[in-house]
């Protein structure tokens, strides 16, 4: 008999069928939970340098000044409110709301995530951007 | 079949990554508004830093947000983990090296802000 | 014309699958199975695939069409859409020949969960009646033909041999949901625990893939529902 499991499999089959809005939203979550739980033990390491090293923090935060960092910062906060507005769409389903709505549901949770990021965006733009 | 224990555990598990994750979207928003967005030209000095964390209130919102993420996080893994192997030892073994990350992670956090709460 | 792009596996003689293209001139009216029949009838009679009722009533002849998983005789090739269509044995089970898999998982499952009716009252007479309201409740669960379409479209399934899956699952809220069935709690700790309900992460598959339109997802959220109500009325 031919094997159809296992990991390898699951990520060959996963690559294919996507774009099911459901199978899509689960990944996104997936993904972003896993670069979120990297970043939070770099940013741990980074606000426990504050105590344990005041010049160490000082250089870091300079550091965190590079346009590239800030880019990084930003994609870390779309990541956190995909994360966190699925999270509420998922919690929604397991209160038994909303099942019958789930694609809609992804879209405009994927639609407040862009707002919001936007409008955090306009707010700290003129520290980034501006220089 | 499970175990009533092994269904305990399993149960709260689920309901607290919920609860954490509601807990979560409050307390980040709050983090990411006072951190950053209230006056985004000030630097986060280490001495604003130390002044903010001797406030009762932000002293207690820190922790519940450090505890909170620590365990979304941690749960969050071993519930990828436990879908891509279905081996009660290696779900064991897992279970065990993720605890003992999150207790070391949440205790070393804590103690190296101890100064700065203490004053 | 619209090109069938068939998946083959034959232990004896591969040790990969291959793909083998059939061409049909005139699909119109024909479902993939008529077409699957054609194929062997007239192509290739090596083709091997699994069928009987050819009216969505036994179950046997669920394939993937296309990448989602359905009943090669519910569906009209033409409603498809495509001049291409790839026909695939469902996913997750190992595959015996070509479109044909091992069911033995998936009835595994099935028997583990007790798919029947436990009464603890005596027999009656005639047949255990109840209202036309109660038996709504699992009208729809009730409809599951065990073609295993949601059970091998979950990835939870690919990767995690032990978890029940949909159907099992779905056929267990059909018990509790059901009045005349006296063993609810047994029902449910069979469901609470890391092989069960917990392990769904409601991404909708299964409820897409099922022929005969189960909200197999919901039920899995119903079971977890019953699950949390019952453990926090009893603390009281």
């Amino acid at each position: 008999m031919l094997k159809q499991s296992g990991f390898g499999y699951y990520v060959r089959k996963i690559a294919r069928t996507w774009k099911e809005t459901g199978t899509l939203a689960h990944i996104v979550h997936r993904v972003t939970g896993i670069l979120l739980v990297v970043y939070l033990g770099v940013h741990i390491y980074v606000v426990t340098q504050a105590s344990l090293n005041g010049e160490g923090y000082e250089s870091i935060l300079e550091m965190f000044r590079d346009p590239l960092f800030a880019a990084g910062e930003l994609i870390m906060i779309m990541g956190g409110l995909v994360h966190g507005l699925n999270g509420i769409r998922l919690t929604l389903f397991d209160m038994g709301i909303g099942l019958k709505h789930q694609k809609a549901m992804f879209w405009a949770f994927m639609v407040i995530a862009v707002a919001v990021w936007f409008a955090g965006l306009a707010i700290v733009w003129p520290v980034i951007g501006g220089g | 079949m499970g175990a009533p224990t092994e269904s305990k555990r399993s149960m709260w598990l689920w309901i607290l990554q919920r609860v954490s994750g509601a807990a979560l979207i409050v307390l980040l928003l709050i983090h990411m508004v006072v951190l950053h967005y209230m006056d985004p030209h000030a630097a986060i000095a280490v001495a604003e830093v130390k002044i903010r964390l001797q406030g009762l209130t932000f002293m207690v919102i820190n922790n519940l947000l450090l505890g909170f993420v620590i365990f979304h996080a941690f749960n969050g893994v071993r519930n990828v983990v436990y879908d891509y192997t279905s081996d009660p030892r290696k779900r064991a073994a897992v279970s065990a090296v993720l605890v003992i990350m999150a207790i070391f992670l949440f205790a070393f956090a804590v103690w190296a802000f101890l100064p700065f709460m203490m004053g | 014309m619209v090109k069938f792009r068939v998946f083959r596996f034959s232990p004896e003689k591969d040790r990969k699958p291959r793909y083998v293209d059939y061409n049909i001139e005139d699909t119109c009216g024909l479902t993939v199975l008529d077409a699957l029949k054609l194929i062997k009838t007239d192509m290739d009679p090596s083709l091997s695939f699994r069928h009987s009722c050819r009216s969505a009533i036994c179950g046997s002849c669920a394939v993937s069409i296309n990448g989602k998983n359905m009943l090669a005789c519910n569906t009209q090739v033409d409603a498809l859409g495509k001049s291409r269509v790839v026909v695939e044995p469902l996913p997750g089970y190992p595959v015996i020949n070509d479109l044909v898999v091992d069911f033995a998982p998936f009835f595994g499952q099935y028997r583990s969960v007790q798919p029947y009716l436990v009464s603890k009252t005596a027999p009656p007479e005639k047949e255990r009646i109840q209202s036309v309201e109660a038996r709504k409740k699992y009208d729809a669960p009730a409809q599951c033909i065990m073609c295993a379409a949601c059970t091998t479209s979950c990835p939870i399934v690919w990767t995690d041999d032990k978890y029940l899956g949909p159907a099992a699952l779905t056929k267990v809220w059909r018990f509790v949901a059901d009045s005349r069935d006296d063993i609810t709690d047994e029902r449910l700790a069979m469901v609470n625990n890391e092989y069960g309900i917990w392990r769904c992460h409601t991404m909708f598959r299964c409820a897409e893939a099922c022929p005969k339109e189960i909200d197999t997802t919901e039920a899995i959220e119903n079971l977890r529902r019953e699950v949390l109500k019952r453990a926090f009325s009893r603390r009281r």
